[in-house]
């Protein structure tokens, strides 16, 4: 089961403090990958599983807030978690602009870690299934043929049967069967329903393009 | 042989007389030869024995009688006496007349008298004698004379004249007559010149010649034509040349008149030339002061002179651009000069002047502050020689040169040496902490991490002992690590362990003195010391720089603000029974009883700037030597910061 399978990755140049954050990660039943660099987590090839980064700001090589920017220039998007022992005020203003989760001050409490990265979990979560649920969607929306994508289009735009028949130039009762088969295949329990994915998928398609 | 004179006026009445006897008509001739315009003179045996009345007149006698009986050759000038004797004699021996003789007489009167004289001889009462016929040439010679004397003299004048006089004839240019010193111009000899032409001595060409003859027709003269002309030896020679047309011999010819000029002309060529080298040397000149301007300017060092006799005071340019002057209408004065000079440091510059001109010191310097207009402060230095003339200083030279920037630069290098300082001597508490920090934190949060994990690993239900007991002995390990990390820093502290050993304590204050010149005289202080010789203490020769350059830059801080009394700073050292004691004393602000005390204290301080660990680690050092450090508040100002350290035994004993 996907989901049960969560992936915690930790860049941090330390050995010991990256294995002692192995063993309280595993004393809690949660999985994870170590890296020494972050070049190293550049080029590891992620299994497409619910993840977070527990980042070190302090690195050999591209720094930790370098990394973080590289993957928002590569729309890679995972929750970040900063830890530091050489922490200011201003950098951790800039890591948390940016979009990390938590920025953490070394040696910091082992709960303080846990709840960070349950949230971010949390956030990778709901991110992955809103995803997953659009793909739905489309998948649905791929199978409708262009008479029925075109009716769509008009009843979700809001027109009445008699209009879409007139402007296609189609009984009103054709227009029903493929407004009936439509929702069939978009599996939409109402109108509102179909309005909603249809949206939703717009906004998507829109992004894409 | 004399020719008988025949053009003698009288001669034919001679013959007649000879002829005729005297005695017809004795009458008739007296009266004859009385009234002739000649003199007529008969003597025999040299004794005048008739004299007609002009020769009475000629011989200035007043009567006939003073002359006859009288010697004739008494009368003759002695130059003439033996060729008189002479002539009477052959005229006695052969009977016939003489020629005319000239013949000066001394006259009764004295005077000289010129006469034309003929002999003839005759009988004189039957006895031989000579009548003598005598003309007076007095007028005649006289004129001779003074022609003689005239071109005498115009010899002279036209020989002698400095300029050459040649004369050419009109026609074919030949020349005449010429002086020496045409001769001397052109180089050939009168032989040479007389009868050749200028064109034929080649001195001008036939066309420059008939140039020169035409203006003469025309003008009848010309005067100081240029003409250059080569003389015998081949030289040039520059003349102005004048022409007069004159009549000679009925003939025209050219009076021509040389002036040689050459020597004007090598003069004026030679004033030239050194005119034009003395052009060229100012031009040489400008060139080399404008080359120094630029170079001066490239230095950023300017010069100046002083004339001590007149006070006038010059400057480069660089230098007025340092003074930020207009050097092409301010001239500096002295009291303009000392004006600029900010006022602390008036009397510095005045007594490096005064001493070097009474050192006589061939080369001083100073440093001083000058104030602009507009408030701005620059620091200058100057370095000057004296120069005397017979002992006696007559001018400086100097240059002055802007050394703000280098002085900035000084500053904040000394202030950075004296922050540095302060850090290494605060360095546990300092910058240091973060450096440590990140060093210590990251086993630190292996430890928790790993502490944390256990933890959790035992309360699991059932408890992972396995696991509890493996993250804490990494958590060992790590707290270790951290450890090692603490000591590691603490070692790094303490790098140079003390080092004790004999030193000399006011050697050791001589050398912290050195470190801090630049310190002293940016803020005004005069330094005094009072040390005793040799004093021998146990000690780490960096540690004890260390305590006296706190105290000393801490003696120098609290002076900075004073500004109605000298800062002054006396450093003693001296011998106490049981120990050495060294003293800093200071005119600075000074101390309360109360502050004497807490100064000491760790993080106590009294300067905005610092973090109060200079004196509380003084102390330490000094307690670390085996001695004390204490203050004592000066009266009525100042601050005295003394310690007592061990003595030590003379390492050369």
């Amino acid at each position: 089961m996907i989901e049960s399978n969560p992936t915690v990755f930790i860049v941090d140049d330390d050995a010991s403090v990256r294995d002692a954050l192995k063993r309280l990660l595993r004393s809690v039943g949660l999985r994870c990958e170590l890296f020494g660099l972050a070049q190293e987590f550049l080029r590891y090839r992620r299994p497409d599983l619910p993840s977070c980064l527990v980042l070190d700001v302090r690195l050999p090589g591209t720094s930790g807030l370098d990394l973080q920017r590289q993957l928002a220039d590569a729309e890679i998007q995972i929750p970040i978690i900063f830890i530091t022992a050489h922490g200011d005020i201003p950098m951790s203003v800039r890591a948390m602009k940016a979009g990390a989760v938590e920025f953490l001050p070394k040696p910091f409490r082992d709960q303080d870690l846990l709840e960070a990265i349950h949230i971010a979990m949390e956030r990778d979560r709901t991110r992955r299934q809103r995803e997953t649920e659009i793909a739905a969607v489309r998948a649905r929306f791929e199978t409708l043929t262009p008479r029925e994508r075109e009716v769509v289009a008009m009843v979700v735009s809001g027109m009445p049967n008699k209009r879409i028949a007139t402007e296609i130039g189609i009984t009103e009762n054709t227009v029903k069967v493929h407004r009936s088969r439509a929702m069939d295949k978009m599996q939409a329990l109402s109108l509102a329903d179909l309005v909603k994915m249809v949206e939703r998928l717009a906004v998507r398609l829109e992004k894409a393009s | 042989m004399p020719e008988p004179a025949s053009e003698s006026p009288i001669k034919p009445i001679v013959r007649a007389l000879s002829l005729e006897n005297l005695a017809e008509s004795e009458h008739r001739f007296r009266a004859l030869v009385e009234n002739l315009p000649d003199a007529i003179l008969v003597h025999s045996d040299s004794r005048i024995v008739f004299v007609n009345p002009f020769c009475v007149r000629l011989y200035a006698a007043q009567t006939a009688e003073q002359l006859l009986g009288r010697d004739i050759y008494e009368f003759i000038q002695p130059d003439y006496l033996s060729k008189i004797k002479e002539r009477i004699e052959y005229c006695y021996s052969t009977g016939s007349a003489s020629i005319a003789m000239e013949v000066i007489l001394t006259a009764c009167d004295g005077s000289l008298v010129d006469v034309e004289a003929i002999a003839i001889p005759i009988s004189w009462n039957g006895a031989p004698a000579m009548e003598v016929v005598l003309r007076d040439i007095r007028r005649r010679k006289q004129a001779e004379r003074r022609l003689r004397e005239s071109e005498d003299l115009f010899e002279k004048a036209f020989h002698s004249n400095p300029a050459g006089v040649a004369i050419s004839r009109a026609s074919d240019g030949r020349y005449v007559e010429m002086n020496n010193t045409f001769g001397a111009i052109i180089g050939y000899t009168r032989q040479e010149v007389i009868g050749n032409s200028a064109v034929g001595l080649g001195l001008m060409s036939a066309g420059k010649r008939e140039l020169y003859a035409a203006e003469l027709r025309e003008q009848g003269r010309f005067r100081d034509s240029a003409l250059v002309v080569k003389n015998r030896a081949g030289e040039e020679r520059h003349l102005l040349v004048s022409g007069e047309a004159i009549s000679f011999h009925g003939e025209p010819h050219c009076v021509g008149t040389y002036n040689d000029i050459t020597e004007n002309k090598r003069a004026e060529e030679a004033l030239r030339t050194s005119e034009r080298e003395q052009f060229e040397i100012a031009k040489q000149l400008e060139i080399e002061r404008a080359r120094l301007i630029e170079a001066q300017a490239v230095a950023k060092v300017g010069s100046w002179e002083i004339e001590l006799r007149s006070l006038a005071i010059t400057w480069t340019e660089q230098t007025h651009r340092i003074f930020e002057t207009d050097p092409l209408h301010f001239r500096p004065k002295r009291s303009d000069f000392v004006g600029l000079v900010h006022p602390e440091d008036r009397r510095t510059v005045d007594a490096a002047f005064r001493a070097s001109l009474e050192k006589h010191a061939s080369s001083s310097k100073v440093e001083y502050r000058i104030v602009l207009a507009d408030g701005r402060v620059k620091v200058l230095e100057e370095h000057w020689k004296v120069f005397e003339e017979e002992g006696h200083p007559v001018r400086l030279m100097g240059t002055c040169q802007d050394i703000t920037e280098r002085k900035r630069a000084e500053q904040a290098l000394r202030e950075s040496q004296a922050e540095l300082a302060r850090i290494t001597r605060a360095v546990t508490v300092g910058e240091l902490t973060s450096s440590i920090a990140h060093e210590i934190n990251q086993p630190l949060t292996a430890v928790i991490t790993d502490v944390s994990a256990s933890l959790r690993f035992l309360d699991q239900e059932p408890p992972n002992l396995q696991e509890g007991r493996e993250a804490l002995v990494v958590a060992i390990r790590e707290a270790n690590r951290a450890s090692d990390v603490i000591g590691r820093i603490r070692s790094l502290l303490r790098k140079t362990p003390p080092a004790m050993q004999p030193l000399d304590i006011s050697g050791v204050i001589v050398e912290v003195l050195l470190m801090v010149p630049g310190e002293l005289q940016t803020r005004g202080i005069t330094v005094k010391t009072e040390l005793a010789a040799f004093l021998w203490v146990l000690g780490d020769r960096i540690q004890l720089q260390q305590l006296l350059l706190n105290l000393i830059l801490n003696a120098i801080e609290a002076m900075s603000t004073i500004t109605d009394r000298p800062r002054n700073l006396l450093i003693k050292s001296a011998e106490l029974p049981d120990g050495v004691l060294i003293q800093i004393q200071d005119s600075g602000k000074g101390l309360s009883s109360e502050l004497a005390n807490r100064i000491f204290e760790p993080y106590f301080t009294t300067k905005s700037q610092g973090i109060g660990m200079g004196l509380s680690i003084s102390r330490s050092i000094v307690e670390a030597h085996g001695g004390r450090l204490w203050a004592v508040a000066g009266s009525p100002y100042g601050a005295t910061f003394q310690f007592i350290l061990q003595r030590a035994e003379s390492p050369h004993d």
